[in-house]
């Protein structure tokens, strides 16, 4: 039997089923590390799991809806969607609407709840550039400066709320789709110029991160100043071993792991439930990210491929610095881990993502989907 | 829009998932090596967060005496402690624990009244009656801990030997400090599960980890020694006002100090910590720590030496003085001696007689004595803060010096050093390492260490040793020191009178009144040495001041151990009465005391005497020596 590809429910059934699935656990996993936090904090313990689970019947209804709407929409409606994000991310500077926390202001308030713009400017971005780089057979250079400019736009905007790990989220992610979507390598290389030159001169500009840079060097030399948050991570997953010590039995998260629930929750990962726990999730992730890219490499059209790249670029990246935090292999830096980490914002994004990739996976031309493929993760 | 080349595509999406697929399986390796490998050592480092420790203080081991008396002891007092993130109601909390344990309720607010710290100290010294009733009450936040309090059974006892502990209880002085790895023993800690803030985690459990209380440490204190001591430095600080009175006594054949005693000082359990000053000169155990120049009681060591030499004439003359290279250096007797054979030298205590000994010696003889003595170096004591003696340096020594050094003069010498030398002349010539611990019993009861006699060196043969015991039962006996002496047994010993010198010449009127006496007692040779420092008054001669207080302690031995006299060897003396002096001359006067039966001995130059010593009608024994002082 052959199904016609609009009528599937889902272009991609096992890229939906992990995403969904990576969320649920994220929410359990959440509750663990929060709980105590939560009833400390607010006398509630399923503080963060309820608000939580309201926004992950969003993002579902968002991935849903985002799954049904047709790629070329996207590619029309993605230079207004760039628009509106850049507004968002202006709006934070607009007193009374940016709400800052933790010396930065990242968040802005709708007054029903507060958003991260920089979460959705970042698959905006993605839209964006694949819209532009798909519309000639041949990448000119107007094209490819139009779309550094862009991407250049996001990272200052995002740079100056501050929040250096999303800007340099948003590089990395804009590098591999001009990489990807075949602008020519010289052009490319050409840009990693101002990229690193950026990069050391924000270094250079504040001298909180060159700290930050010789604390995740050797945590152990200011265990309770710049060292301590990871400090803290090691102590999570070192205690947990190879197998974990147990769901729910997390001793880092009585206040110890800062951030426990959102950038650290793969901390309490590691501590509750081991090594074996931290690789079958980071496979879970590489199977994600698989399937995504395959959709990519079979779209019908090339915006629907540079989306599908993109967008989970975006998942790949964002995970891999988490992860890179987690372990003390890059300097710390702010970033919630894709559908595990708390944050309703980041989780309605990365579900709308996953639902646009599906949508593109619907329009996969018929005979490369004879064989139903089964969830691995 | 156009079609895509997917040859590009591919290519370079391959490549781009080649490298996360890298970057995901280096991050996997670093998880490995975080959680597999590094794993137990950060679990370990981790505990020490996880958890809040209460200290369970050890009991300090006791001390106890050679014969079983315990110095000093331990008992147990609780620490309530209150962690204020715990506490439901401070003021409520505060006002349990001071009404339970009686304590002020304000002081106890202001203690417990905290935030930021896990937990605050909130009264220390409560009874186990006080801190049952408080944990009865039941009250979140508050805990109690057993602690160790140290307790001094005898007080003002043995103060500068025992030392004492500081509020944590380490030893700050004497034995307390010199041993305290034995005494201490191993700290314990409750610990309990906490959150970051130092919350108790529900559900939890406090684990205990039991304290190894501290060794029994037994001295070589014998307690009625020692007890005789103390009362010997009481009755010479009454009497004579000094600076200070301390009372040495030890085993001539092993080296064991069986007492100890100083005066003035304190009650260790009293201690007056808020003035340093005064606690660190009363902890100062001054035989050990302090030299002095030791005056005639060092003229055992020289006739030792003449003996063992061969260097003994028949007779010596003494007119009073010795010119040595041109120097005129008195006898203390400036009327002289006379004529005299060596045995009278000694009883008399001439100068002259041992200025002849070292100059015969010569300087590298005598320094190799010293040296055997142990004068100039330390005796290695179990106790802290020994001083060495103080030798010139042989290549600088002139005969002068020499001279002097032969009668006590010149040298100093720390009391337990000079006493260590003494044994050594009396036990055939074994120099000893003195020492205070006799044993260590660890709180279970098992034998940790036995002391024994460590043998330093050799000075003197058998021979001369067994000639000197006579010469210095002479000296009780017949010579100067007949204050010393206990009817029905043989005290033999030897007195001294030191001046004191102070940034560098002699301080006029400042004497240390010396003696150093032996007997036996229950088959065992003691040395006791008695000084007293600075006596107040113009009486300052050891024979004086210091022999009868060691007549009144081998007395008191005597009685105390059952040594029965022995009347036959050695008669009881008859009995003199002290004549008056007032206003005689020194002819006079010395005819009046020579006819009583009385030896006497004199200071000041005047015409005729203006005191006496004792009072006129004083019955004394036969042949004792009294003191007038010519103005």
């Amino acid at each position: 039997m052959r199904l016609s590809g609009k009528s599937r429910a889902f272009g991609c059934a096992p890229l939906v089923a992990i995403a969904v699935g990576l969320s649920l656990f994220g929410l359990l996993m959440q509750y663990s590390a929060s709980g105590y936090a939560a009833l400390t904090r607010y006398g509630d313990e399923f503080f963060y799991l309820k608000k939580q689970s309201i926004a992950l019947v969003a993002a579902v209804a968002c991935m849903l809806f985002f799954s049904r709407v047709e790629p070329r929409l996207l590619a029309k409606l993605s230079p207004v969607f760039l628009v509106v994000s850049i507004g968002l991310l202006a709006a934070l500077f607009i007193p009374g609407l940016g709400v800052e926390m933790y010396g930065a202001t990242r968040w802005l308030d709708l007054g029903i709840g507060t958003v991260q713009p920089s979460e959705f400017a970042k698959f905006a971005l993605v839209l964006f550039m694949a819209s532009v780089l798909a519309e000639k057979r041949e990448i000119g250079f107007g094209r490819f400066a139009l779309c550094a400019f862009a991407a250049a736009s996001v990272c200052v905007l995002i740079m100056l709320e501050p929040n250096m790990s999303i800007a340099v989220l948003v590089a990395l992610v804009a590098m591999f789709m001009l990489f990807v979507c075949g602008v020519r390598l010289k052009w490319f290389a050409a840009l990693s110029v101002p990229a690193v030159a950026g990069a050391v001169l924000l270094i250079v500009a504040e001298p909180y991160r060159l700290k930050r840079l010789l604390a995740f060097l050797d945590p152990w030399a200011s265990p309770l100043g710049e060292g301590y948050q990871l400090i803290q991570s090691y102590y999570a997953l070192g205690s947990g071993g190879m197998f974990g010590v147990g769901l729910f039995n997390s001793r880092q998260k009585y206040l110890f792991l800062p951030f426990a629930e959102s950038d650290f929750v793969f901390s309490v990962v590691g501590e509750e439930l081991g090594f074996v726990g931290c690789v079958a999730v980071i496979a879970a992730f590489c199977a994600l990210i698989w399937y995504g890219f395959r959709t990519a490499s079979r779209a019908e059209d090339a915006f629907s491929a540079f989306a599908a790249a993109g967008l989970t670029s975006v998942i790949a990246f964002q995970t891999l610095l988490n992860i890179a935090v987690v372990t003390g292999s890059i300097p710390p830096t702010g970033l919630p881990m894709p559908f595990l980490g708390y944050g309703g914002s980041s989780l309605v994004t990365f579900c709308s993502a996953v639902g646009m990739i599906d949508s593109i996976a619907r329009r996969v031309p018929e005979r490369l989907c004879l064989v139903p493929i089964r969830a691995v993760g | 829009m156009r079609n895509i080349s997917h040859i590009t595509l591919k290519g370079r999406l391959s490549a781009a998932m080649l490298l996360i697929a890298l970057l995901f399986c280096a991050l996997s390796g670093r998880l490995f090596y975080l959680q597999a490998i590094e794993g137990e050592s950060l679990t370990d480092r981790a505990f020490g967060q996880w958890t809040r420790g209460l200290p369970m203080r050890a009991a300090r081991g006791e001390i106890v005496t050679s014969d079983g008396v315990t110095l000093a002891s331990s008992y147990d007092v609780f620490t309530v402690y209150v962690r204020p993130v715990e506490t439901e109601n401070v003021e409520e909390t505060a006002r349990a624990i001071a009404e339970t344990c009686g304590a002020e309720y304000e002081r106890i607010l202001a203690k417990i009244d905290k935030t930021g710290v896990s937990e605050v100290r909130a009264l220390t010294g409560a009874s186990e009656a006080q801190t049952l009733a408080l944990r009865s009450k039941g009250i979140a936040g508050v805990y109690v801990v057993a602690d160790s309090a140290r307790y001094y059974d005898m007080g003002n006892f043995a103060t500068q030997l025992l030392g004492f502990v500081n509020a944590d209880g380490v030893g700050q002085s004497g034995v307390e400090m010199y041993y305290d790895r034995y005494l201490k023993g191993t700290d314990g800690e409750a610990y309990t599960e906490t959150d970051l803030i130092g919350d108790k985690l529900e559900g939890s459990h406090t684990s205990y980890l039991s304290p190894i209380d501290g060794a029994t440490l037994t001295l070589t204190i014998d307690f009625t020694l020692q007890s005789l001591a103390e009362k010997a430095v009481r009755d010479a600080v009454e009497k004579y006002s000094p600076l200070s009175a301390s009372c040495l006594m030890m085993d001539a054949d092993t080296g064991e100090i069986l007492a100890m005693a100083g005066a003035p000082t304190y009650d260790l359990n009293d201690l007056p910590r808020d003035d340093l000053a005064l606690l660190l000169q009363g902890a100062k155990n001054t035989l050990v720590a302090d030299v002095y120049e030791p005056g005639s009681t060092f003229k055992i060591l020289t006739a030792a030496m003449g003996i063992e030499e061969g260097l003994i004439r028949d007779s010596y003359y003494c007119p009073g003085y010795r010119v040595v290279d041109g120097t005129r250096i008195r006898c203390w007797r400036s009327i002289g001696h006379g004529s005299q054979d060596f045995a009278h030298g000694i009883m008399n205590s001439c100068n002259c007689v041992f200025m002849d000994i070292a100059l015969s010696a010569g300087t590298e003889t005598t320094y190799d004595y010293l040296e055997k003595f142990g004068v100039g170096s330390r005796t290695g004591v179990d106790l802290p803060g020994e001083g060495a003696g103080i030798l010139l340096s042989e290549e600088s020594v002139k005969s002068v010096d020499l001279a002097r050094i032969g009668f006590g003069q010149a040298v100093a010498a720390t009391p337990i050093g000079l006493a260590t030398a003494v044994c050594s002349v009396l036990n055939g010539g074994k120099l000893l390492t003195p020492y205070v611990l006799s044993s260590v019993t660890t709180a279970d009861g098992a034998h940790a260490l036995d002391n024994s006699p460590t043998i330093k060196g050799a000075t003197v043969s058998e021979t001369t040793s067994a000639k000197m015991k006579e010469y210095l039962y002479s000296v009780v006996e017949e010579g100067g020191g007949k204050n010393a002496y206990v009817p029905g047994y043989r005290v033999g010993g030897k007195t001294g009178t030191a001046q004191k010198y102070e940034n560098g010449s002699i301080a006029r009127g400042k004497y240390v009144s010396s003696f150093v006496g032996f007997t036996e007692i229950g088959g065992r040779t003691v040395v006791c040495l008695f000084k007293v420092d600075e006596p107040q008054g113009y009486v300052y001669y050891g024979s004086i001041v210091a022999a009868p207080y060691v007549g009144q302690i081998f007395s008191g031995a005597f009685a105390a151990f059952g040594v029965e006299p022995d009347y036959a060897e050695n008669e009881i003396p008859a009995t003199a009465e002290m004549p008056g002096l007032f206003g005689l001359s020194l002819t006079q006067a010395a005819s009046a005391v020579k006819a009583a039966g009385l030896q006497y001995e004199f200071s000041g130059e005047g015409e005729s005497v203006i005191s006496q010593f004792p009072v006129e009608g004083t019955s004394l024994y036969e042949g004792a020596v009294v003191h007038f002082e010519l103005g």
